[in-house]
């Protein structure tokens, strides 16, 4: 497969406010190290694609990161297109992508579409939308670097026909932008988060005509599954029948994928770490099996901050929690055990002074004891 | 209502003091994510979880009822 002949001639870049045409992002060359061969292309869409398509030309793999400081080790040396696992703060983990299993997703020619691009160019969810845009010869809208509220409201002046974002993307946006306002989408994408069905239910009354699916996928297994049917989780005829090329089971309440387009080395069973329960006709996603939390798609190492916690004078006991909201999905709260209470306060405030706002607990309780479950372990959402 | 509302101003102005932020003045018109306000969807989920708990209500356990701004939450926790 040549990157060339899948860029669509009608696909247009709006990047930083300026219109780039297919001619335009051909015609720069970008300088590929060989025989290293790894790139590490700058923030914007146009330099992933230029990259992308230089690493094809010279048949050489690519590293997508804005700047890990990791130096993975290389496959093979040829075309291939590596992207770096979210994960927690940490050493991300570097997947190896080969072009036709990320180009399986792809939609058929849409040359009208307009689509917003609210991920990060270098990750995985970020890459299915610039690939699907240049396939389909859409207009793709890119901002590098906005917070998410300057997004919406590049997102509220340009008003794309088409947006990909997180489900925590998609209630601000809809707590941002009054029902009033005459935007039309046609197509809503909610992938990165677990999808609940009152999120749904919001956005099918916001945009009756879009449709409107929900994707399953990690920067291992690559894009496991699509929903389209309205509903969160996804049929339990799944589990027997399969889905786009893929199968499914559940091993001790695990969900295993098995997907001939995932990453290199996980193109066998893998097992997601996503918790999940049967009901009836329908899978409903549980939670990880680490305990992580995951708040518009930053995963927090809930384990790993009660630890930390832990160390902290005067502080005997914590369990940390995610408390489930209408808003975020989730927030962090924590249950303290403390012998000095003032102490303890000072050292939890300047604790949380280190932490990324997503991961800073949101309300503090003082308690006796920390509660647990009927099998005594630590609870972790509520 | 009114008790409400008086909530709700102070669970802001708590929620900027604690990092910092000025509180400007607050009105029933002032809209939480349009800029108007320093704050962040997590800070206006605190507010939320704050008010669910203060106020032993849970108005949003239903569905989700769309609000805005100070005067269209004062509305739905007041119900």
């Amino acid at each position: 497969m040549y990157i060339e002949n899948i860029i669509h001639p009608d696909f247009r870049l709006i990047e930083e406010g300026r219109l780039f045409t297919v001619d335009q992002i051909f015609s720069r060359k970008i300088d590929i190290p060989i025989p290293h061969g790894l790139v590490r292309p700058g923030l914007t869409v146009k330099n992933v694609l230029q990259s992308l398509i230089q690493a094809a030309e010279s048949d050489v793999p690519i590293l997508l990161d804005k700047g890990s400081g990791l130096d993975p080790p290389i496959p093979e040396h040829s075309f291939l297109i590596g992207i770096l696992t979210s994960g927690t703060t940490g050493v991300p983990k570097c997947t190896w992508h080969r072009l036709g299993g990320l180009m399986e997703r792809v939609g058929k020619p849409n040359p009208g579409a307009r689509w917003l691009l609210t991920y990060s160019p270098h990750s995985y969810a970020g890459v299915q939308v610039i690939l699907n845009a240049a396939a389909t010869g859409a207009v793709l809208i890119s901002c590098a670097g906005l917070d998410v509220i300057a997004l919406i409201k590049l997102a509220v002046s340009l008003h794309p026909r088409a947006v990909s974002a997180t489900p925590s993307f998609w209630r601000l946006l809809l707590m941002s932008v009054p029902a009033t306002e005459d935007w039309l989408i046609e197509h809503i994408v909610l992938g990165g988060e677990a999808v609940d069905d009152i999120l749904l239910e919001r956005i099918k009354k916001r945009w009756p005509s879009a449709s409107v699916r929900h994707i399953y996928a990690s920067t291992e297994a690559g894009s496991v599954f699509s929903v389209n049917d309205g509903k969160a989780g996804f049929p339990t005829a799944w589990l027997n029948s399969g889905t786009s090329k893929v199968t499914l089971r559940i091993t001790d309440g695990m969900l295993y994928v098995r997907s001939p387009f995932a990453s290199l080395t996980h193109n066998d069973w893998y097992a997601t770490g996503d918790l999940v329960e049967v009901k009836g006709d329908r899978v409903h996603f549980r939670g990880r099996a680490d305990g992580m939390l995951n708040i518009g798609g930053e995963k927090i190492d809930l384990e790993k901050l009660e630890l930390q916690l832990l160390r902290l004078p005067e502080i005997s006991d914590a369990r940390l929690y995610g408390r489930s909201n209408a808003i975020t999905g989730y927030i962090v709260e924590a249950e303290i055990v403390c012998s000095n209470y003032s102490t303890a306060q000072l050292h939890i405030s300047d604790f949380c002074k280190t932490l990324r706002p997503v991961e800073r607990p949101r309300r503090i309780i003082y308690v006796d004891r920390i509660s647990l479950s009927s099998t005594g372990k630590k609870v972790r959402r509520q | 209502m009114q008790e409400i509302r008086k909530l709700i101003h102070e669970q802001i102005g708590i929620i900027l003091s604690s990092s910092g932020k000025p509180a400007p003045l607050l009105t029933d018109e002032t809209e939480f994510l349009s800029g108007e306000l320093d704050i962040d969807s997590l800070d206006l989920a605190t507010l939320i979880v704050n008010l669910e708990e203060i106020s032993g209500k849970q108005p949003f356990r239903e569905g989700f009822l769309e609000f805005r701004s100070i005067g269209e939450l004062t509305a739905i926790f007041s119900k």
